[in-house]
């Protein structure tokens, strides 16, 4: 259990924040993901790579959270407020500005596409396991990254046209 | 890793904006912070080994730290087979703690039956016995004077270490923790203990009852087979 905190759990913390985690709750999901670890540790048979096994569970745990939270209309404030707006040129100048915009740009692609575009785009999962932690066939999860880019990209065009 | 027939990615592809690649890169580089992966090390506490500080360098002390893990971490409640997705959400413990009500209200819904009042316990702290400056006995004493509320993980880690030997001081941590903790993310490693330790305890209708109540509770909870009472 150790072994696999200290090995993943940046990665984790990274995954749930892409995956539309707000920051205010990206310490108790990631929480959340280890304590599920914790209790699966050991129906984990080996079939999988601990790596897409690990990330399973943090697509699980993220959209529960994300359920939960719509359910109760729970207002989340994130942290740090950051103006995406008030960027002048393509490339933001801050590592949090950049975490902000990433995640402006990601807001609004639906959670099937977004898993797959995170998880292959910026975890670098190969599309087969991206398919195998979305649990879904692989061409589908080919449709999915296609869409989710042109989502992405569309995003990012809008993004440019509104700076100044 | 890429596969042959995988396509290429965003960020090695020339004909994607370079802004737009700039950022998937720093998204890349996002990891967790080192104090982040501190913070969560402190959350989980016994679930990652007994005394083990957060070894947030990496995996070179990772692995060395393997070999203590598993009587601790996994012994705080080692479970068979079943899936077993969270549904809690993580609490903060309330203000103070007052006295147990009949019914403590668990997400889903866990029955926790009253207890007998128990004496009041506190963390032992132990200091190290070197000839300390007036500044550091002043904060230690202040340590001691308030004591810091155990979290989740360290409750329930006092109470699987009390079970074998004193089940009632295991059943009275796994109570506080419903106090502290009723919406906590270990309540089902909580309901098991106290179940736990009121069999060892001979209180067989008690433990049943909540038995009965974590089963409807939590339907496809892998701890269902560890609660299965003795033939």
């Amino acid at each position: 259990m150790r072994t696999i905190f200290d090995e993943h759990a940046r990665y984790v913390i990274r995954a749930l924040r892409q995956l539309g985690i707000k920051e205010a709750d990206v310490d108790d999901v990631a929480q959340e993901v280890f304590v599920t670890v914790h209790r699966k540790l050991s129906d984990f048979e080996g079939r999988s790579k601990l790596r897409t096994w690990l990330y399973a569970i943090c697509l699980r745990v993220a959209s529960d959270h994300r359920r939960r939270a719509y359910m109760v209309h729970e207002r989340v404030t994130d942290a740090p407020p950051v103006d995406t707006g008030e960027r002048t040129g393509t490339e933001p100048d801050t590592h949090l500005e950049s975490r902000a915009f990433v995640q402006k740009l990601l807001e609004d692609i639906d959670d099937d596409k977004r898993a797959v575009l995170v998880l292959y785009e910026i975890e670098g999962l190969t599309m087969r396991e991206v398919a195998e932690v979305v649990g879904c066939p692989l061409q589908t999860a080919y449709s999915r990254l296609h869409a989710g880019r042109e989502l992405l990209r569309a995003a990012w065009q809008r993004s440019r046209e509104e700076s100044p | 890793m890429t596969e042959p027939d995988d396509p290429p990615r965003l960020l090695d592809d020339a004909g994607e904006p370079a802004g737009l690649q700039h950022l998937l890169r720093s998204a890349q580089r996002d990891v967790g912070t080192d104090a982040e992966v501190a913070r969560l090390a402190m959350r989980l506490g016994p679930l990652l080994g007994a005394g083990e500080a957060a070894s947030v360098g990496g995996g070179a002390a990772a692995s060395s730290s393997a070999a203590k893990v598993g009587a601790v971490a996994l012994a705080l409640l080692a479970v068979g087979g079943g899936a077993v997705w969270l549904s809690t959400r993580p609490s903060t413990p309330p203000p103070h703690v007052s006295a147990p009500p009949p019914h403590v209200s668990a997400p889903p819904h866990v029955p926790v039956p009253a207890e007998v009042p128990e004496p009041a316990e506190l963390p032992s702290v132990v200091v190290a016995p070197v000839a300390p400056s007036a500044a550091a006995t002043a904060t230690v004493s202040a340590r001691l004077d308030k004591p810091a509320p155990l979290s989740e993980a360290e409750l329930l880690e006092q109470a699987r270490a009390a079970l074998k030997g004193d089940p009632s001081r295991a059943l009275q941590r796994a109570n506080e923790h419903a106090r502290r903790f009723p919406r906590g993310v270990l309540v089902q490693e909580r309901e098991v203990l106290a179940i736990q330790a009121l069999r060892r305890l001979g209180r067989d209708a008690e433990a049943e009852r909540r038995a009965e109540a974590f089963a409807k509770a939590f339907p496809g909870s892998a701890f269902q087979r560890q609660l299965k009472p003795n033939p």
